[in-house]
């Protein structure tokens, strides 16, 4: 046997030239061939045509015109199209264990990894090569900077990369084709139009995730006047200037590739665990804590030069201004806290309940340790608990949290008074109680229940909270309603934090609904008592249960050593 | 060359592999029996590393196959059962993926390819799409793909699994080609009697474990010191069974039509003797011969049926 020389290898890398045999068939080719030329040729030649024929534009300006048009098409082929190929693809190849041929082969996982990245795409990168000539004569009739276009071109395609990625991990992860398939779409529906959108607040760094600022930075603003200067453009090409990340100011092009780059790495991780071993945990424990300090950075990253700058904040919020009436610095503090509790939040759930063990696997864990003469289970085991994981990752979100209430305090825009101790402990004591919760809840029952009773105890009073609300304006007795949702308590401690802000002029304050302001503390004190009361009700459980299912499995499991 | 110690395959509160031992040296031939949810599957995984055990040691070749998948694989070739191939590849691109994937070299396929496929009979389709191919075919070509890179040891999951008679005759003849050629081979089936054609030892797997194991002409002569004889008469065989139930050392008797078959306890002299009392009382015997126990009678007499 002799293994090819990696730098040369994509090109022989069985896994990719098995789907080009199988995708690139002349039936294939010709059929979709045919629909892409002549989808292609419209789309230049409806913006080419009109703009010379109808409205005198000369022809290096209508060429520059349809190279939005020919990247809008190049766009589908290889981000929803491709996206699709490969989320289907690698699930039918699990669904049919044909996976499992490939798992036996001696090649490394990286190898195949990157066979399957370019290879199940490989009839839509075909499909992309038929619409560079279209691409060819624009950019030769318009002179457009071929540097532009590289530059372009860069960003398009880790973007491309990052979408067919989240493909491959939505068919590792998912049973079923069709669903890998709709999960993956999901997916780029998230992260191209979702969460895009928290850029209006500061949160930049999932506007970058897509192709949106470079696209419109680097094509809108070269189109010639009267093209593409509707106000979403406008915004759009305003955001393709230098990020703010800390103290610093990152290249826009620079920037999208850390975060690409990032995410790209995650999931890289994720599928290279699967392919070792499909039961594997999506991370193990120290990869799960290393993704979210990554992500508590980015977040930081984004929050801190809004409140320690005047000039950003007012760059950022400045937008939301011109959207609605003047915004005082307190409510924007109040919006950006907000909205890094959800991130913060929504990514201690997803690595809680990514790498906190089942039941079944805790056990199975307990079993071969204690087969092998030890007493526990080693800590960076998919078995082990997640508890450890649960308290480093609190320790963090603390700092993640604590750092821009600090911050916001120093910089004498948004406090009068330092906030008060008190209330600073309870947000903590609040959030490390509804982590331990959530923690032991998922690591004793397992994810069905877990989540089946989340949605009863979090999502149904949120609903009730919404129409006690809305409906009969019944707010202090909807708050408690809506107390046990997470996000509603959390709510109301950052609105006692914010006590000591800047009053807004005439609507102090405005942070909660008026209703609300004097039952504030006695809200805050029930959430504490209920999250308390949860937490340790089902850490003690746990603990309760790990006993005997240590005694039960040392019955039952004689040590190797000992026969 | 297999060797597993104590080994445990859980799948949630089920065990599917309940501390199973067994060692198979190298060139052995080893058919693995059980009713389906037996185990085999499972324990067949765990050894293709396909399967982390719960616990337990399994080796092959004396390599960990929890703690070095990578080396063991260098090894092994697998056929799980109703063995999938890609629908949309010819045959030889097939086969051509897993040469290139295991290392081969280009020129060193192409004579591999051919071989393989001449092997298991598949020239006439060589260029044929994999998906256009009928079962039977696929498996065929499935076990070229295993062979491909000449493995040193064989895990066959149910190798003849939903075959046809005829398709079953020529896996059967493949199999027991590759016994001879000296490869260490674990099969699984439900077809027991093929299985005597060319395992020397088997294992009987009922609920995760292990409850015999050895080499099978061992096993019978351990299992039953009687001998089986079948015979096969002109006339209603009731009357041989009515003349046969009231010697000595007959039990078990079972007549149908023209054949009466008995369990015998005694030697050669005694089977001779009982031949002369059939004959001196009438019976006209067509033939008289003593049935060679097999796989079947001792899955059959070890009763293994629970599943996990």
């Amino acid at each position: 046997m002799t293994r090819p020389r990696f730098g040369t290898s994509m090109f022989v890398n069985p896994i990719w030239l098995k789907s080009a045999r199988a995708r690139l068939r002349w039936k294939h080719v010709i059929s979709w061939g045919t629909v892409t030329v002549s989808l292609t040729a419209f789309v230049f030649m409806i913006i080419y045509m009109n703009m010379t024929e109808q409205m005198g534009a000369t022809a290096a300006a209508a060429a520059k015109a349809a190279l939005p048009g020919i990247v809008v098409v190049q766009a589908t082929i290889l981000m929803v199209l491709g996206t699709g190929a490969v989320a289907s693809g690698i699930a039918q190849e699990r669904d049919d264990r044909l996976i499992d041929y490939q798992r036996l082969t001696p090649m490394s996982p990286t190898s195949k990894i990157l066979g399957y990245l370019f290879g199940l795409p490989v009839r839509e990168y075909f499909l992309f090569a038929l619409t560079l000539p279209f691409l060819a004569v624009a950019v030769a009739i318009s002179g457009f900077s071929l540097f532009t276009l590289a530059h372009f071109y860069v960003v398009f395609f880790t973007s491309v990369w990052v979408y067919h990625m989240t493909g491959l991990v939505a068919g590792m992860l998912s049973t079923r084709p069709r669903f890998a398939s709709m999960l993956s779409m999901g997916f780029v529906l998230v992260l191209y139009f979702a969460l895009p959108n928290l850029s209006r607040i500061g949160i930049t760094y999932f506007e970058f995730l897509t192709i949106r600022p470079t696209f419109f930075g680097l094509l809108q603003q070269e189109l010639p006047q009267g093209i593409g200067d509707s106000a979403p453009v406008l915004a759009g090409i305003d955001t393709f200037r230098d990020v703010p990340f800390f103290n610093l100011f990152l290249h826009p092009t620079v920037y999208t590739l850390l975060v690409q780059g990032f995410l790209l790495c995650v999931m890289f991780v994720v599928v290279h665990r699967k392919w070792r071993n499909q039961s594997n945990h999506a991370l193990s424990k120290i990869q799960a804590l290393a993704v979210y300090s990554g992500v508590l950075a980015f977040a930081l990253a984004s929050v801190w030069p809004i409140i320690a700058d005047a000039g950003v904040r007012q760059q950022v919020f400045g937008a939301l201004e011109r959207r609605g009436p003047g915004m005082h610095p307190t409510e924007s503090l109040l919006i950006l806290l907000l909205v890094l509790f959800m991130i913060v939040g929504a990514a201690f759930f997803v690595v809680i309940l990514g790498a906190t063990p089942s039941r079944h696997t805790a056990i199975e864990g307990l079993r071969r340790a204690h087969k092998h003469g030890r007493r526990r289970v080693r800590l960076n085991s998919d078995a082990a608990s997640s508890l450890p994981l649960t308290i480093v990752m609190l320790g963090l979100t603390f700092v993640a949290l604590v750092t821009p209430l600090r911050l916001a305090q120093h910089s004498g825009m948004f406090f009068i008074d330092p906030p008060s101790l008190m209330s600073t402990l309870s947000f903590i004591v609040l959030l490390g109680a509804i982590a331990l919760f959530m923690q032991g809840f998922r690591e004793r029952c397992g994810l069905r229940v877990f989540l089946i009773t989340i949605f009863l105890l979090w999502i149904v009073p949120w609903f009730a909270m919404t129409i006690m609300f809305s409906a009969q304006n019944a707010w202090i007795a909807g708050a408690y309603v809506g107390l046990p949702c997470p996000p509603v308590a959390v709510w109301i401690a950052i609105g006692t934090i914010l006590e000591s802000a800047t009053p807004v002029p005439g609507r102090s304050p405005e942070y909660l609904i008026p209703e609300l302001v004097q039952s504030r503390h006695a809200l805050l004190t029930t959430s504490l008592v209920l999250y308390g009361a949860l937490a340790a009700g089902m850490q003690f459980e746990l603990w309760r249960w790990k006993r005997r299912a240590h005694s039960s499995v040392r019955l039952a499991t004689p040590a190797l050593t000992e026969r | 060359m297999i060797e597993t110690k104590e080994i445990r395959v859980d799948y949630g509160d089920v065990h599917a592999v309940a501390d199973l031992t067994v060692s198979i040296p190298t060139g052995e031939v080893y058919g693995l029996i059980g009713p389906n949810g037996a185990g085999k599957t499972s324990l067949i995984r765990v050894l293709a590393t396909l399967l982390k055990p719960t616990y337990g040691d399994a080796r092959i070749a004396n390599i960990d196959v929890v703690e070095e998948p990578a080396r063991v694989r260098r090894l092994l070739g697998y056929m799980p059962d109703l063995a999938p191939v890609y629908e949309d590849l010819r045959c030889w691109e097939f086969l051509d993926l897993f040469g290139a994937a295991y290392f081969v070299s280009r020129r060193e396929r192409r004579r591999r390819i051919d071989a393989c496929i001449d092997q298991v009979g598949l020239q006439s389709k060589r260029q044929a799409i994999a998906g256009t191919l009928s079962l039977g075919m696929k498996q065929r070509l499935v076990l070229a793909k295993t062979l491909l890179p000449d493995p040193e040891v064989l895990l066959l999951d149910e190798p003849a699994s939903g075959l046809d008679p005829m398709a079953r005759i020529d896996m059967r003849n493949m199999i027991r080609d590759l016994a001879h050629s000296g490869k260490t081979i674990l099969i699984s089936s439900h077809i027991l009697n093929e299985l005597s054609e060319f395992c020397g030892s088997i294992g009987i797997m009922e609920k995760g474990r292990l409850i015999l194991s050895g080499r099978i002409d061992e096993i019978l002569a351990n299992l039953s010191h009687k001998k089986r004889i079948v015979v096969e008469t002109l006339d209603p065989a009731a009357r041989a069974a009515e003349v046969l139930s009231g010697l000595d050392g007959v039990s078990s008797c079972k007549a149908e039509a023209l054949r009466v078959e008995f369990d015998l306890e005694g030697d050669e002299n005694d089977v001779a003797e009982l031949l002369r009392s059939l004959v001196d009382r009438g019976i006209r015997i067509k033939a008289f011969y003593e049935r060679q126990q097999g796989v079947e009678d001792i899955f059959l007499q070890i009763g293994a049926k629970e599943v996990s």
